[in-house]
């Protein structure tokens, strides 16, 4: 297990440094901060000052090389555009992204998981055709769509709900969170809606088939030989069975609600790290995107490696090797 | 499991049930206003943009000041003179105080020029490159020796804004970018990354105490969302009302748009220097640009009534010159030609090119109001004179510094004069390059007459404000109503939104100064 896991930490941070490298490579490459840092009336010989101040003109290599000595120190740069540390800004906003995706996640698995199992069970009842027609429009709706209507429908036309930002918030250890107080909650209903619908459906349509399939297995018919009630069956048994594929996707998604809260942030003026990412790369902040890049991806490698851990206890027959 | 799920469903009918009541309270003396982007800084001299001075202009003062038309006005100085055509005094106003408390004196207001003007990280350096010398005369004089005569230096003292020396000193460069101290209507009391910014009203001000005493700047990047949250009464001023809405908007009986003209320019350029241009291909393999019969032609054959009706929806100003009214060098007498295709077919003929040749118009797509459309407009009005025109619209980011390395040969871009002063478009967009002085900075065509240049150095040298008209309004008839170095389009609308309680002037600058707001009750 210890040989395990240092194996993979290790291929964790070979990922990252190729992530680095590519994402530099590509900055390097897509314009120049510096025209859009200084007001237009600039002389060239200011253009070039900063330039110099900013290290950008430097080669490549000095630039990479640079960047990965500072990074080593756990420096990822200083943002171009607020002059502050490019990591205090990312940390400053994770939370209210964490806050809004786990709610995101609460919010499928609650309803995603329950509303699966019953459209297996009971194909024909009218909740289960619900869940089923409802789960392949969430699956096909456009995000930004979906957004924008529910700010029109609950915002706009009934004012039940504020349309943006993230409300009041309280400092619990730290942490800036709207978990605590009613506006922050009311803030975070329709954000945290829109970014899970999509995997509210996935989890439906996943834990359907998966069930359906289960059901029809010998084992099923050989426990209700034996007189076991249908919720046991339902529950415990079959269950099991099937969760070893929704835990990966689970796990697969909370990194992509985490990454792709970039477009429900926008939408709601959420004041996460996606939204900061997105004005990031509208300036060409350099330090600020690749720092971004860099800790998403390494969410991906930490999440995909804990999913891999949990398999070995939903299943025993797996081994870690 | 089932239970859980309707509990979560239950809160939720909850929640929503409580939303009524805990609704608007807080909009009765505060003012909520959604920016289109978030200020990167609270210290003044960081970066030169529009939403970032914005929340300057509410916490600091400068000498001068900029009225709603664009006017200079005095601020923290009561008056100034010209001293020779060198030297200017400034009598500041006495009794003013910073945030803090401590009194704003010359000290200040030389410490703050300086700073300005070295600080590593400023975007403000040119506006105080010209100054030689700061001298504090006494607590509330100021000299100011210029390098060269320099008319424009009050107008400049109106863009750098007071900081408190012994706040700057004790606290150091970096505190100032969250923590400022000014002397202004409003003072920062709460900034959450990404979220608001709360100001609140300094009872102390020197021009009076504001009437609205708090405003929370919401950054509402996304527009619709920012649309939504005017309708919904979530904020009552918005910048930037996307063309769109602005229907929506009128259908509300409680909101209402209001615009004014902006004083950004939209305008074209053509590569005049080089006898072969990299995006041009022409029969007799020469660069056209070079004949002014082929530049009038251009500006004969677009039709910018059309571009402002249907392109613009009615929300430009078609213009025959290179500012609006409102800049200092406007020229009453300069009007934009009648739009006449078949001229200009007859001028391409006597010009050499009866079939016209093909060029490439490079615009950005995410710099100007419809930029890339205005372009694909322009491309199909040139067509009809038999310019075939391919329309290279790409983000701002790689079209600016493409411009930079000169590898365009027409372009699509736009200019505001800032401060107010023609003479601001005049030295980096007319005059011949000139690297060395920081001339013809912006000068993408290589526009060069020697005539214009004098024109341009004698208005920059001169301190009396009637001679400097005269020169600047000269400078233009000949750049552009004699050589048609550039061609203007239509001077940029600005919309904003705001609900019909906020009682407020748009301001020429665009810029939203509370202290000038006020709440009908």
């Amino acid at each position: 297990m210890f040989g395990y896991l240092l194996k993979r930490i290790l291929q964790s941070l070979g990922v990252l440094l190729a992530v680095s490298l590519v994402v530099f490579l590509f900055l390097y490459h897509s314009g120049d901060p510096v025209q859009l840092l200084l007001p237009p009336d600039a002389t060239r010989q200011q253009v070039e000052e900063l330039r110099r101040h900013l290290g950008l003109d430097q080669p490549f290599a000095v630039q990479y090389g640079n960047f990965l000595r500072n990074a080593l120190q756990g420096d990822l740069g200083t943002s171009f555009a607020f002059n502050q540390p490019a990591i205090r800004l990312i940390v400053e906003r994770a939370p209210a992204t964490l806050e809004l995706a786990l709610t995101a996640m609460t919010f499928s698995i609650l309803i995603g998981i329950p509303a699966g199992m019953i459209a297996a069970v009971r194909p024909k009842s009218w909740l289960a055709r619900l869940a089923l027609s409802g789960s392949l429009l969430g699956i096909s709706m456009p995000v930004f769509w979906l957004g924008i209507i529910l700010i029109l429908v609950f915002s706009v036309y009934l004012g039940w709900l504020p349309s943006s930002g993230r409300g009041e918030t309280t400092l619990i250890a730290g942490l800036r969170t709207g978990l605590f107080t009613l506006d922050g909650l009311r803030h975070l209903v329709m954000p945290a809606l829109t970014l899970a619908v999509f995997q509210l459906a996935l989890n439906i349509r996943l834990v359907h088939a998966g069930m359906m399939e289960v059901l029809l297995q010998d084992f099923v018919k050989f426990l209700k030989a034996k007189g076991l009630s249908e919720r046991r069956i339902v529950l415990v048994h079959t269950l099991k069975n099937i969760l070893i594929p929704v835990v990966t996707v689970l796990g697969l998604q909370l990194g992509n609600l985490i990454a792709f809260s970039v477009v429900t942030e926008s939408i709601f003026a959420w004041p996460g790290m996606g939204k900061l990412a997105i004005d990031s790369i509208h300036g060409l902040d350099r330090p600020v995107i690749l720092a971004y890049l860099l800790i998403v991806s390494a969410l991906f490698v930490f999440i995909n490696l804990a999913v891999d851990m949990v398999y070995t206890f939903l299943d025993p027959r797996i081994r870690l090797k | 499991m089932k239970s859980n799920g309707m509990g979560k469903w239950l809160a939720l009918g909850a929640l929503v049930l409580s939303l009524l009541s805990s609704g608007r309270a807080l909009a009765q003396s505060a003012l909520v206003d959604g920016v289109a982007s978030e200020p990167r800084s609270a210290d003044p001299y960081f970066h030169a943009e529009e939403p970032t001075n914005n929340l300057n202009w509410n916490i600091y003062d400068g000498l001068t000041r900029f009225d709603v038309d664009y006017k200079l006005q005095p601020a923290l100085a009561e008056k100034w003179e010209a001293v020779d055509d060198r030297t200017w005094v400034f009598h500041l106003r006495k009794g003013v105080k910073f945030h803090d408390g401590t009194p704003f004196t010359a000290e200040d207001a030389k410490f703050s020029i300086h700073r300005c003007g070295t600080w590593a990280k400023s975007g403000y350096k040119d506006s105080v490159s010209q100054i030689e010398r700061v001298d504090a005369v006494d607590p509330h004089t100021v000299k100011i020796v210029t390098k060269g005569p320099f008319g424009i230096l009050p107008a400049m003292m109106g863009r750098v804004m007071m900081m408190s020396k012994a706040y700057v000193e004790k606290t150091g460069d970096d505190a100032q970018a969250t923590k400022p101290i000014g002397t202004g209507a409003y003072e920062l009391k709460e900034w959450v990354r990404g979220d608001h910014l709360t100001l609140v009203a300094n009872e102390g001000y020197f021009r009076g105490a504001p009437k609205i005493k708090q405003v929370v700047i919401r950054p509402l990047t996304n527009d619709a969302t920012r649309t939504a949250a005017l309708l919904s009464g979530e904020v009552q001023l918005i910048i930037d009302v996307p063309v769109r809405d602005v229907a929506r908007i009128k259908a509300e009986s409680k909101i209402e748009v209001v615009s004014r003209d902006s004083s950004r320019v939209i305008f074209l350029k053509m590569d005049q220097a080089r006898e072969k241009s990299p995006k041009l291909e022409s029969p007799t393999g020469k660069n056209p640009f070079l004949d002014v019969r082929v530049r009038r032609a251009f500006y004969l054959g677009i039709n910018e009534e059309a571009i402002a009706t249907h392109v613009m929806n009615g929300f430009a100003l078609p213009i025959g010159q290179m500012y609006p009214s409102s800049i200092f060098g406007y020229d009453e007498g300069l009007k934009r030609p009648a739009f006449d295709p078949e001229k200009a077919k007859a001028l391409l003929k006597e010009a050499g090119y009866p079939n016209g040749f093909s060029v490439t118009l490079d615009s950005p797509n995410d710099r100007y109001v419809n930029d890339e459309q205005i372009a694909q407009a322009v491309a199909a009005d040139l067509a009809r004179i038999g310019i075939k025109v391919k329309v290279n619209a790409i983000p701002k980011n790689t079209y600016f510094p493409m411009m930079d390395r000169f590898e365009s040969s027409f372009s699509l871009i736009g200019w505001a004069c800032n401060p107010p002063d023609a003479i601001r478009f005049l030295d980096t967009n007319a005059h011949t390059v000139d690297d060395a002085k920081g001339l013809g900075r912006y000068n993408y065509g290589h526009y060069s007459n020697k005539k214009v240049d004098e024109l341009i150095q004698a208005a920059s040298r001169s301190i009396k404000q009637e001679e400097r008209l005269k020169l600047m309004v000269e400078a233009q008839r000949v750049a552009v109503a004699e050589d048609v170095a550039f061609i203007p389009l239509h001077a940029q609308v600005n919309l904003h939104a705001k609900t019909k309680t906020l009682i407020w002037q748009v301001r020429a600058d665009n810029y939203h100064i509370y202290f000038e707001m006020d709440l009908a009750k």
